[in-house]
């Protein structure tokens, strides 16, 4: 590209010269070499300039996408509130800024929203010897597959599973993780208030940290994870301050195949269990205090040619795993949900999806419904940069 | 209205896949000679098929790769964990990696240069500009101009991780589109010194590089083929999963008896 520049000047530089030429030929030459190698050397000097500029800007990146949706949801009842997922909405509407120094890295993440902006990432990444870095800040919280690697804009299903969606809300922390690499195997993990970046507005209410990390191999063919998080919560709003253990486990593995003719298949799968929901107000009462529960889904993608992916997930969630159904004939234990989405690339920026999701009761009081009739179909277009 | 909305559907389906006939093939520059005759004497012993050649770098045909703009990818460097890991996201598949030929990466000087060889750690110094005359390297007492390749291209990678070991290039490198430039400003600049591939080097002087065994080698056949050449390296093509249809046809040809022949009559080396 510079060097194109250089051309372009050089050769707008040295036209009228040539029309000059051609205009006298046969005469005595008219252009003096020594008229030219200035010119050549001003515009060597300039070129040098601009590639010092160049260089600066190409330190900052910008990157981000847009999910705009048509939701419906069956059995949606507007009496009690809108509910969040139906009609028309904007799911995300992210933007992205990176610096890269000698040193280390800044980076923000906004997510615009019609009632609100908010900061989704925000932190500065010093680089350490031999590949490794720490990250300080607002970040994405080191758990986990559907979290901890894939971006929003990457969902196979458009929506993480059920259980991510409870034990790792808001998927950003605030808190210093470091970063190794060491062949296929890498690790990132840390401590973190723990909080997430929608509890307490992302504030921790105590001086207790959590420990948070994930160990990953990457064998090309299969991938996987081994995810860790241990802490504490301090309910205040009891009166003895009663302590409780905020602990997460996972395991998740990915497979990729070249089996089919039209294209690449891959089966994923994730376990995520875990103690205390992430707090939804301040103070640190958080949510299901001391409350243990897990979550499983495993997914299976066909591409199908250059455009077109195909996608279906099984998925169990079970939110307190020692909920007695005896003692609560009306509440359900155990949530299973089948769910199919399609998906259609338009160049490497544009993305329509279409999803439908089947949730169903599974473990049930005896007087709960079968059907949670709580069917949704979403069409997404999504554009990325 | 069942059977309309089934031939519609069938027509979008197939329309891509008819103006997709042609397998293009996009990336090195210092491959594209090379893929180019592959593709001509492809096309005449199979009138009919369609290999379409393009160059641009070894960065650019492995974003084609990634956004599906390209069946196949040529490179002159690895591909990066990165961009693999873009293609598996994307696509649910590995790519797949085929050496289909050997390179030397050449260091071009000026005919007239007295300067024949160089080691690495000399290349590294003059390249990261802490060297600028040729003096400090045995020639005479007149500044190094220095060429080189756009980011975009494998070699320029190759050339940054093997002999600069990762640290920048000088300011004051100037970077030209593609190895026929620098050949063509290194025979032209007495003081020049340029990097490319092998089947480039006419009308400039070919460097000998001192390996760790303290002899200096040229980039001659036998010395790319058994690795004691320092700057030896496979050019490869890359493909979304195992090649398959007219693309595997293709690659086939290119690593066959006559396909490597052709990589010789360039100025490479064959694989095989």
């Amino acid at each position: 590209m510079s060097s194109r520049i250089v051309a372009m000047f050089a050769a707008a530089a040295l036209a009228p010269a040539a029309a000059f030429a051609q205009e006298t030929q046969g005469a005595a030459p008219a252009v003096d070499p020594a008229i030219v190698e200035g010119k050549v050397d001003s515009l060597s000097e300039q070129y040098a300039e601009t590639k010092v500029d160049v260089e600066k800007l190409k330190k900052l990146s910008f990157s981000g996408y847009v999910q705009g949706r048509w939701s419906w949801l069956e059995n949606a009842t507007y009496e009690t509130g809108a509910p969040a997922r139906d009609n028309f909405y904007v799911r995300r509407a992210r933007l992205k800024a990176a610096y890269s120094g000698d040193m280390g890295q800044l980076v923000i993440q906004l997510d615009a929203a019609p009632d609100k902006t908010a900061l989704k990432e925000g932190y500065a990444r010093l680089k350490l010897p031999s590949g490794m870095s720490l990250d300080v800040g607002l970040q994405l919280l080191p758990f986990g597959y559907e979290v901890g690697v894939v971006s929003s804009s990457g969902l196979d299903l458009l929506e993480r599973s059920s259980a991510s969606g409870r034990w790792l809300k808001g998927e950003y922390d605030v808190g210093a993780a470091l970063n190794a690499r060491f062949g296929a195997v890498s690790f990132r993990g840390g401590l973190f208030n723990g909080n997430g970046v929608d509890g307490a507005n992302g504030k921790d209410n105590d001086q207790r940290k959590d420990v948070i990390g994930r160990l990953a191999v990457d064998l090309g063919v299969v991938t996987g994870g081994l995810s860790g998080w241990y802490g504490k919560v301090i309910d205040y709003t009891s009166a003895t301050n009663k302590v409780y253990d905020r602990t997460r486990y996972g395991a998740d593995v990915q497979v990729f195949l070249d089996l089919l003719p039209v294209g690449g298949t891959a089966v994923k799968a994730e376990y995520l269990m875990g103690t205390t929901a992430i707090g939804t107000g301040a103070g640190g009462g958080g949510d299901a205090l001391g409350v243990k529960g897990y979550g499983w889904y495993g997914t299976l993608l066909q591409s199908v040619g250059l455009h077109d992916q195909v996608a279906v997930r099984y998925q169990q969630y079970v939110a307190d795993k020692d909920l007695d159904l005896a003692a609560n004939p009306t509440k359900v234990k155990s949530v299973n949900e089948v769910s199919v989405a399609y998906h259609h690339y338009f160049g490497d920026a544009i993305k329509l999806s279409l999803a439908y999701y089947h949730p169903m009761n599974g473990d049930k009081g005896a007087t709960a419904s079968t059907d949670p009739k709580a069917d949704n179909v979403t069409a997404q277009l999504q554009a990325k940069f | 209205m069942k059977r309309i909305a089934l031939a519609a559907a069938a027509a979008l389906a197939l329309a891509p896949a008819a103006a997709t006939a042609a397998v293009t093939v996009k990336g090195s520059d210092t491959l594209v000679i090379l893929a180019q005759r592959w593709s001509e004497n492809y096309m005449k012993k199979n009138p009919g098929k369609k290999i379409q050649v393009t160059g641009g770098g070894s960065g650019i045909g492995i974003a084609a790769l990634i956004n599906g703009t390209t069946d196949i990818a040529d490179a002159s460097r690895k591909m990066k964990s990165s961009e693999m890991e873009k293609i598996r996201d994307r696509f649910n598949i590995l790519p797949v990696e085929t050496p289909v030929a050997k390179d030397g990466v050449t260091i071009y000087v000026a005919e007239s240069n007295p300067v024949s060889q160089l080691t690495i750690q000399q290349l590294h110094d003059i390249y990261a500009g802490d060297v600028t005359n040729w003096k400090a390297v045995g020639g005479p007492n007149a500044p190094i101009v220095l060429y080189s390749r756009e980011n975009s291209s494998g070699t320029y990678v190759f050339f940054k991780e093997n002999v600069l070991k990762g640290d920048d290039y000088a300011a004051s490198a100037q970077t030209l589109p593609g190895t026929a430039a620098v050949v063509n400003a290194v025979s032209k600049e007495k003081n020049g010194i340029g990097y490319g591939g092998a089947a480039y080097a006419k009308g400039v002087k070919e460097i000998k590089i001192v390996a760790k065994d303290g002899q200096a080698y040229a980039p001659t056949a036998d010395n790319v083929k058994t690795g004691k050449y320092p700057l030896s390296r496979n050019l490869f093509m890359y493909t979304r999963g195992k090649p398959a249809g007219e693309a595997a046809a293709f690659m086939n040809y290119c690593l066959s008896p006559e396909g490597q022949a052709i990589v010789t009559q360039v100025g490479y080396f064959p694989v095989k």
